[in-house]
């Protein structure tokens, strides 16, 4: 499954940083993505160019960029393979944070939607297993030792053979493209929040559309069972969903 | 027979409407209403029958989440009512359960009412509710609370409820499945004689609210032992189903709901857009959202202005001829001081608050009607982007803009805040949000110092300074004492609805009375003190020999017990340009703003009859330059809360301390801000 429309690695990071301030301020300008990304505003125009191609984003010299559907989609799995990723790395293989960042930035390029959930999966099934965790620590403290010692990486072998892939296509409410029905697989986040959410009809396995983004851009609106909810985007960022 | 009727239900299921229906307008208000915060009390006679009614606030859960709810579900916990009628909006069936659920297990005598049961029925929806009714062990109803249908079969349900020794089974039992049953069987086999709750609930009951981890439960249990081993159930659960217990029975209530929904439905509502979707499509609309809501706000004011000043004026005219009236029982230039007592000092004082009456009245109807049309909701949604950046929430919106009518209203409605700190930060800057107190000390002063056309942009420059202010002092409180996580907005947008007149007329009458009330009280007594104060010590006689009227005017105000109070203080305030007689309005005004107005009223009118509004403008003109009128109208903005809104923070917060905090911290901060602005102000003019 090639995810992301055959776009280039740098590509990628253009659209990704794009989505992230979309994300955050509504609207994106030539100048955020420069800052972002740490670039000259000269070198940004040819990638926009070529986003625009691929028919990822609506750019026009001196004017906002916005995202396409096809592009929100593809920077949305981007997104997913890259958050998935650094979860793993962090918490199942307890890279630093910032080394776990530095490699999912590279490896979300050369991987698939589906690796990603199975991996998602893996640091499910970890963080609700404590007793295996501890074994995987130890066998990680030790590999790392002995591969420092004679530079030869040990096996490591997790005894976890009961991995639940939920979906390849599984994103987060804020992620979710509007006017699409989605399911919800889980609630993450504070306890007394997911347990608000459970409550109020927003629990796993219901069903939940996104109506709209609130004009300031937060927080947004959603439907489900029924009625209209809404939900900041830091709670949405909490809400696992997969399409219906 | 007497019967103790409970109504609960979620928010917006129409419980206050079927409340108004069944007891007419035999009720009477807890002692201080906000946004419905406060549980409310009928009374109805049917079939024999007396009934007391109480209207509870609406609630999602027993699971108490904000203050509001608590009331509600202490009430319906505590005070063991006959019985319950669960107010259910038919045509958002499936949440509207979940209390439902949390009813049938509480094991009360269960009344439900589907309510809006017209809008369900257009929309294709049919139930069986003999079949519902099997299943929660309740009697079911049909109801309209808007048009009273239903209300004869509701009372004969809670008849015939009440007259039931005992509730019938109900038809299935809520499971949790085999993990959770096995830890509540555990639970409950220790449990017995542990509290009083267990016999009166039931073991399964209290196991159930342990492994919920509710509060208020768990501080019942006095038994380490059974403590510990609820923490071990719920690490277990945890384990095993990956979620706290309290997540994963609340997502197995909702199957509970899924699986009676289905074998009660005969009909499923038909998807499809309604009248609300499209109304959004425009009022929430990424480009047109804000302007519209900028206009709305606009038009709130416009209609409190505009419409009220013509009304205004009969009012003024109303109290003006009572005092002429009064005065007519003495001869022309009189000197009694009864008189004086109720002319300058009672009608004076009270009056001069009562001439704005319309103005506040105006405010709440438009406010109610946005409030119960749905629109209030979608300001909320709108704004809650910006109240975030000061730390706020979108709730806080709410009460804000009833501030600008009157700030204990407004601070009641704060309830509808979940998270403590953000609610205490709310009601510590609400005070700035300009009350309609302060309007008669802009409407004194406005016109004395500025030309008209400068009047419309000093009323909104005032009002602005308020809100910028609160902004950056709620920013500063979330940032420092009021320190705390960013909280959830979950917050329901209920579908349009036509606003009914009696449901309007409620809503003013709720928030207007304590205005009034205030004026009643409070303001009578003080005006009374106040005119004692400043009429007595008198000079002895023959001080005023050979003076003009003004100076011995003068002369009997330094004598008088206020004067030599607001000499005193002369020296402090002298830095914001204000005199001794300022200083004397002022300790009217911190009792309560109004009084500013009326005190100097009375400064200025002493031994003078028949003083109109116009002169007393034209001499404060004479006496005082325009920048020091600026800067009385930013102290009375920013200064000392009055005393009704300290007593209510003192309530609301449960100690003096946040009350005493608001009153010395927004003094400190007017103080300083009006020192600034009147040396810096001298230097530049």
């Amino acid at each position: 499954m090639s995810s992301s429309a055959g776009l280039s690695p740098s590509l990628e990071n253009y659209l990704e940083a794009i989505f992230n301030i979309v994300a955050e301020k509504g609207v994106a300008r030539t100048r955020d993505i420069c800052l972002r990304l740490g670039i000259q505003a000269g070198s940004v125009t040819g990638a926009l160019q070529s986003l625009s191609r691929e028919g990822c984003i609506n750019y026009a010299p001196h004017e906002l960029v916005t995202l396409t559907e096809s592009g929100r989609a593809t920077a949305a799995r981007i997104v997913f393979k890259h958050n998935k990723l650094r979860q793993f790395l962090v918490e199942v293989l307890e890279l630093p944070r910032k080394d776990a960042e530095t490699i999912a930035c590279s490896m979300e390029h050369y991987t698939t939607v589906e690796m990603a959930a199975r991996l998602a999966a893996m640091t499910d099934f970890f963080a609700n297993a404590p007793e295996l965790r501890k074994r995987l620590t130890r066998c990680m403290a030790e590999a790392v030792q002995s591969c420092r010692d004679g530079c030869e990486m040990n096996s490591i072998t997790a005894e976890g053979n009961q991995i639940m892939v939920n979906s390849a296509n599984t994103v987060t409410l804020m992620e979710a493209a509007p006017g699409r029905k989605y399911t919800i697989l889980k609630v993450h986040g504070r306890s007394t929040v997911a347990r608000r959410l459970t409550e109020m009809g927003a629990g796993k396995g219901a069903e939940v559309l996104v109506e709209r983004v609130a004009p300031l851009g937060d927080p947004i609106e959603i439907k489900v069972r029924g009625y209209r909810l809404s939900v900041r985007r830091s709670e949405a960022k909490n809400i696992e969903v997969v399409v219906k | 027979m007497k019967i103790r009727v409970a109504l609960t239900g979620n928010p917006n299921s129409g419980k206050t409407t079927v409340f108004n229906a069944l007891t007419g307008s035999n009720q009477h208000v807890g002692n201080y209403p906000g946004v419905t915060v406060e549980k409310k009390v009928g009374r109805r006679s049917y079939a024999g029958h007396e009934m007391e009614i109480v209207d509870l606030p609406g609630t999602y859960s027993l699971t108490a989440h904000s203050p509001d709810e608590l009331v509600a579900r202490n009430f319906l916990i505590n005070e063991k009512p006959d019985v319950v009628v669960d107010i259910i909006d038919s045509a958002n069936l499936e949440r509207n359960l979940y209390l439902a659920t949390q009813l049938l297990e509480l094991n009360v005598p269960l009344v439900m009412a589907m309510n809006m049961s017209d809008m369900a029925e257009r929309s294709g929806a049919s139930i069986d509710y003999e079949k519902l009714g099997g299943y929660f062990g309740a009697e079911v109803v049909a109801t309209v609370g808007s048009t009273g249908h239903g209300m004869t079969d509701l009372l004969n349900a809670v008849v015939k409820k009440a007259g039931l020794a005992k509730r019938p089974e109900p038809l299935r039992k809520i499971s949790y499945g085999d993990d959770i049953e096995a830890e509540i069987e555990r639970i409950s086999a220790m449990l017995p004689g542990a509290c009083e709750l267990v016999a009166e609930r039931g073991a399964r009951w209290v196991s159930i609210k342990l492994l919920e981890q509710d509060a208020e439960v768990a501080g019942e249990i006095r038994d380490v032992s059974i403590v510990d081993e609820v923490e071990k159930s719920v690490v277990r659960i945890r384990k095993i189903c990956g979620d706290s217990p309290a997540v994963i029975m609340a997502e197995r209530r909702y199957g509970f709901i899924s699986s009676v929904y289905e074998s009660s439905s005969r009909q499923s509502p038909e998807a499809r857009h309604d009248v609300s979707d499209a109304v959004d499509k425009i009022l929430l609309n990424r480009v047109w959202g804000i302007p519209i809501f900028l206009l709305m706000m606009y038009l709130v004011f416009k209609l409190t202005f505009t419409v009220g000043d013509p009304l205004m004026g009969l009012v003024e005219s109303m109290t003006g001829g009572l005092s002429g009236f009064i005065s007519g029982f003495w001869e022309e230039g009189s000197e009694s001081m009864l008189r004086s007592l109720l002319v300058d000092g009672v009608i004076g004082g009270v009056g001069g608050v009562v001439i704005f009456l319309p103005n506040i009245v105006l405010l709440f109807l438009a406010i109610a009607v946005l409030e119960d049309s749905g629109y209030m909701a979608r300001a909320a949604f709108i704004m809650d982007r910006a109240m975030k950046k000061t730390g706020l929430h979108g709730r806080s919106f709410i009460p804000m803009i009833i501030g600008f009518g009157c700030s204990i209203p407004a601070i009641m409605g704060t309830r509808i805040i979940e998270d403590r700190k953000s609610r205490y930060a709310t009601i510590m800057v609400l005070p700035l949000m300009s009350c309609g107190a302060r309007l008669p000390i802009y409407a004194l002063l406005i016109p004395a110092f500025f030309p008209p056309s400068y009047h419309g942009v000093m009323m909104w420059l005032i009002y602005v300074i308020g809100i910028v202010l609160a902004a950056v002092l709620a920013t500063v409180l979330r940032r420092s004492i009021l320190k705390g996580d960013e909280e959830e907005f979950l917050m329901e947008l209920p579908p349009y609805r036509m606003p009914t007149i009696r449901g309007l007329f409620m809503h003013v009458w709720e928030r207007s009375r304590l205005y009034l009330q205030k004026a009643g009280t409070v303001i009578l007594m003080l005006s009374i003190l106040l005119w004692g104060l400043t009429n007595f010590p008198r000079p002895d006689a023959g001080v005023l020999e050979g003076l003009s009227d003004e100076q011995a005017q003068e002369v009997s105000l330094r004598t008088s017990a206020a004067g030599r109070i607001g000499t005193a203080i002369e020296p402090v305030i002298g830095a914001m340009g204000f005199d001794h007689r300022i200083g004397v309005a002022l300790i009217g005004a911190l009792a309560a703003k109004e009084v500013f107005v009326a005190q100097m009223g009375i400064v200025y009118s002493l031994g003078q009859a028949d003083e109109e509004w116009q002169t007393l403008r034209e001499r404060i003109a004479q006496d005082y330059t325009p920048l020091q009128g600026f800067c009385i109208m930013l102290f009375t903005l920013i200064s000392a809360p009055c005393v009704a809104t300290m007593a209510i923070t003192r309530r609301e917060t449960k100690s003096w301390k946040w009350a005493l905090f608001q009153f010395f911290g927004l003094t400190t901060v007017a103080y300083v801000i009006t020192v600034i602005v009147y040396q810096v102000g001298g230097l530049v003019i």
